[in-house]
């Protein structure tokens, strides 16, 4: 084991709030001055730390009461929703415009259908307006990354509907 | 003797899951949000003292930290209904006073120093080893250095020893891949380290 490799092993066991080591770096550092000093060093320094996180730091007499005058009237804004809540809700309001979109697409596509082969000049035009600020801000973050999003898809189908409006015309 | 030193600065806390909102903290946040928002008093009573704390380690100024304070349950408060009750709620509180904190600082000072980035620590490595320093003078110097961390790291020097959160904790409070703050606390144990090293070529990177 080199001299850096055991270093970061010091360093990763302090993290995890341990204080012993690995035997692979028990047996550098017994071997090695250089790291014996460097770990009993980052010891006392941890300790040392350890000892000012723990120092206590008086507040002003004042402050719960300043804090609650900064919060007189005040209130929690917008709606108490869980992650898994609002997860669902995107989900099945993602779902239900994908439905309504294919639903109409295939409507619009069946009468451009009909109209060619009656040899009809007017169609009419499906809107698909796919209007993502309509949607709650989370459901519409779901829509945006689902892939190419729904007013995307909404405006390829009116792209197709519009060639097979020239079709017939 | 190595490897068996009885010192324990503090209790690891990583088990890799996030630990549930509390139960005090999961009913005042339930009844605050169903309107009672008296009970949002119980909040601010249990994380008044370490978030002025905190504040006030990262600003070095009282009437600083007591304005940040304010700002910080007022932003909590009502941003209350996003938090997810299914994550851990001393993080969520932490990053809005690191980060109200931080904007401030800003304003003042736009070149505030980054975690992780160089940290103006004393550098003493030239000092010869008949110099180094006794325990005394090594305390007084490591907590001169700590008052003098930037805001940043001061920020991670309080979860860590201060609230003795462990890395995926403070990730979560000051908005940080575990890994960076990984990197930042090695960087900091590091430098620190220089107040005793005499240059051995056993520094930290």
């Amino acid at each position: 084991m080199k001299c850096d490799e055991a270093l970061h092993a010091m360093q990763a066991a302090l993290d995890e709030g341990r204080t012993s080591l690995p035997e692979s770096v028990r047996l550098h550092v017994a071997a090695c001055a250089g790291c014996r000093r460097a770990w009993r060093q980052l010891l006392d320094i941890e300790a040392g730390l350890a000892g000012l996180g723990a120092e206590s730091i008086e507040p002003p007499a004042g402050l719960h009461g300043s804090i609650m005058r900064a919060l007189e009237g005040e209130k929690p804004l917008g709606r108490p929703r869980s992650r898994a809540r609002r997860l669902v809700a995107a989900s099945g309001l993602a779902a239900a415009a994908l439905v309504v979109i294919f639903a109409v697409h295939l409507a619009a596509l069946n009468r451009a259908e009909t109209a060619a082969d009656d040899r009809q000049v007017s169609f009419v035009m499906p809107t698909l307006a796919f209007d993502e600020r309509a949607l709650d801000p989370f459901a519409a973050e779901i829509v945006r990354q689902s892939g190419d999003d729904l007013s995307g898809l909404a405006r390829s189908f009116q792209v197709s509907l519009a060639s097979a409006q020239n079709a017939v015309q | 003797m190595i490897g068996s030193e009885s010192q324990r600065p503090f209790v690891a806390v990583s088990s890799g899951r996030p630990e549930p909102v509390g139960a005090a903290d999961r009913d005042a946040i339930a009844r605050t949000l169903a309107g009672e928002t008296a009970a949002f008093e119980e909040i601010v009573r249990r994380y008044e003292r370490p978030i002025f704390a905190h504040l006030l380690r990262m600003t070095k100024s009282r009437e600083d930290a007591e304005d940040l304070a304010q700002e910080t349950f007022l932003r909590a408060l009502r941003g209350l209904g996003r938090f997810d009750s299914g994550q851990p709620f001393k993080p969520w509180l932490y990053r809005i006073a690191t980060n109200a904190a931080l904007t401030e600082l800003r304003k003042r000072k736009p070149n505030v120093v980054a975690l992780g980035e160089e940290m103006e620590i004393e550098d003493v490595r030239t000092e010869s080893a008949a110099r180094r320093l006794d325990g005394e003078r090594f305390r007084e110097r490591l907590a001169r250095a700590v008052a003098d961390l930037p805001a940043e790291s001061a920020a991670l020097f309080n979860l860590r020893y201060g609230e003795e959160l462990p890395i995926e904790r403070i990730a979560q409070a000051l908005g940080r891949r575990p890994g960076a703050v990984a990197v930042a606390l090695h960087r900091l144990r590091g430098r620190l380290r220089a107040l005793l090293s005499g240059g051995d070529g056993h520094e930290m990177r």
